[in-house]
């Protein structure tokens, strides 16, 4: 029996290993999940163990990938099976406790303090049980961290993948964990590891035999944050299962089919996106104050400038109103609307969310019942895209470049990025 | 022995409580189709399979044989012998 029991479970190469899972012929050539390329989404999301042998990386593109290796199978994304198997996968956890922290599709935390009694009281065989029904069941390999704190359990389940189990108690943790290196801690990324460097803190025992005053210093709040991680003092709770955390922003972006060279093909896609980010705004129930662009243009840069709106908005027209007027301000741009620069792919978010209450304070000199009708307009095509599908209906401007501007963001982007902190 | 993936029609009853229980499989041909009944079924869990996949084995008896048929997601397949 121990006093707090974490475990963190990640699936191994998951994308790659649920293709593998389906089809067990796939193990024996070098294969990767990567997304199209003749749609300008090539890049590797998931690779097999034999492709890991050619070096090819997580994120490169699928060109530099062939390029290692000429023979290297290339399989498209299957959202679908994946957010099924690695939420059966779940569904096991959930079997042992209530207590199940999603972390992305394929990592997840879950706490055992309080089931342990009811499985035998060993936690480190209920682990190694999950580990084993998981592979028994759906064919799945995970790794496991057992820990006493989410920040141990997690650098335990990265220390051994292939079915590994690390534990990391009390007593050893010491032993273990202090001599990594201190970019493996959770939240150190590569700015604060040269900060960390550059005063001869190399490993995380180094961090943890700092003191937390001189790291506050010259790392602010996230200095006290990481010290406490380093010295096993994370006290941070496993959410309940049905935890869903408010929203602090709504936004979608997609990489264009072709880049973005004039005004009018910028304000296509943001009208797209715009309405998907709209209607996921009314659907939570939101309004947003602040709307926020993001453009990255050929070389990969990426610019974001944000404006404040007079009212807090969930209406895709006001809401495009100030996006436009954002590209207006920021995109340089001749005297027929063409950018000096191509844009790659395009984002918009919502932020400073607040209720959507029906009472608002209106404007005394101001006509508000265009926004009123713009909202109506709103929902009825929410309405009929619910019913009858996304294309059934659209604004006008987008059907100047129907290539440009056929994706779907508000269904096609199923996958969240989570963050640590669930406030 | 190797065995084959072969995706196949099951004739299922569904129970009052949900519960599905296979009763005849029909196994396709060029020849045509053959209706095979499911004398038993030993065993009911989820399970991966060895052809890839994974879903509830129903562990049947067919034709005093014993096979396993799996429900994955929305569709049976067979661990056949044959491709």
């Amino acid at each position: 029996m121990w006093r707090r029991v974490i475990v963190h479970s990640d699936i191994n190469h998951c994308y790659a290993q649920i293709e593998e899972m389906k089809f067990p012929e796939l193990r024996h050539v070098p294969m990767v999940v990567g997304g199209r390329e003749e749609a300008r989404h090539g890049i590797i999301l998931a690779k097999n163990d034999l492709a890991k042998t050619y070096n090819i990386k997580t994120g490169e593109s699928l060109r530099e990938a062939k390029a290692k290796c000429p023979n290297l199978l290339i399989i498209h994304p299957n959202y679908d099976d994946y957010l099924y198997y690695t939420e059966k996968v779940k569904d096991i956890y959930r079997e042992y406790t209530d207590r199940v922290e999603s972390m992305g599709l394929d990592e997840a935390w879950f706490d055992l303090t309080g089931s342990q009694r009811l499985f035998g009281g060993d936690p480190i065989k209920i682990a190694r049980e999950i580990q084993e029904r998981i592979y028994k069941e759906l064919g799945l390999t995970v790794s496991m961290g057992v820990s006493f704190n989410k920040i141990f359990a997690k650098l335990g389940s990265d220390m051994d993948k292939q079915m590994g189990l690390t534990i990391i108690d009390e007593q050893n943790y010491r032993d273990i964990v202090h001599p990594l290196p201190v970019g493996e801690l959770f939240f150190v990324g590569r700015a604060t590891e040269q900060k960390l460097k550059l005063r001869n803190v190399h490993t995380i025992g180094d961090l943890a035999n700092s003191k937390k005053e001189w790291l506050m210093s010259f790392l602010g709040k996230n200095g006290e944050m990481i010290w406490y991680f380093a010295n096993g003092l994370d006290v941070s709770e496993v959410q309940y299962q049905d935890h869903k955390r408010a929203p602090k922003s709504v936004g979608n972006g997609i990489t264009a089919v072709r880049d973005i060279k004039t005004y009018n093909d910028a304000k296509m896609v943001f009208q797209v996106l715009v309405e998907s980010v709209a209607s996921r705004l009314k659907e939570e129930n939101l309004k947003a104050k602040t709307i926020c662009i993001h453009m990255r243009d050929t070389d990969l840069q990426i610019f974001s400038r944000q404006c404040h709106m007079e009212y807090a908005t969930n209406v895709a027209q006001v809401m495009m109103q100030y996006v436009l007027r954002l590209v207006r301000d920021n995109c340089e741009s001749n005297s027929h609307g063409l950018f000096y620069q191509s844009y790659r792919s395009v984002t918009v978010t919502a932020t400073k969310l607040i209720d959507d209450q029906p009472v608002m304070q209106m404007n005394l000199f101001e006509d508000v019942t265009t926004i009123i009708e713009e909202k109506r307009i709103d929902e009825a095509m929410d309405a009929i895209r619910n019913k009858f599908g996304h294309d059934k209906v659209k604004r006008c401007v987008v059907e100047l470049d129907t290539k440009l501007t056929d994706f779907c963001p508000k269904e096609d982007h199923v996958i969240h990025p989570e963050g640590w902190f669930k406030t | 022995m190797k065995l084959y993936k072969r995706y196949v029609e099951v004739i299922t009853l569904i129970g009052k409580e949900g519960q599905i229980k296979p009763l005849y499989m029909i196994w396709e041909t060029y020849e045509g189709k053959t209706l095979y009944k499911i004398d038993k079924i030993t065993q009911v869990r989820q399970s991966q399979s060895q052809v890839g996949g994974c879903g509830i084995l129903y562990e049947c008896h067919i034709d005093g044989k014993v096979r396993h048929l799996f429900y994955e997601r929305d569709r049976w397949f067979l661990e056949s012998h044959k491709p």
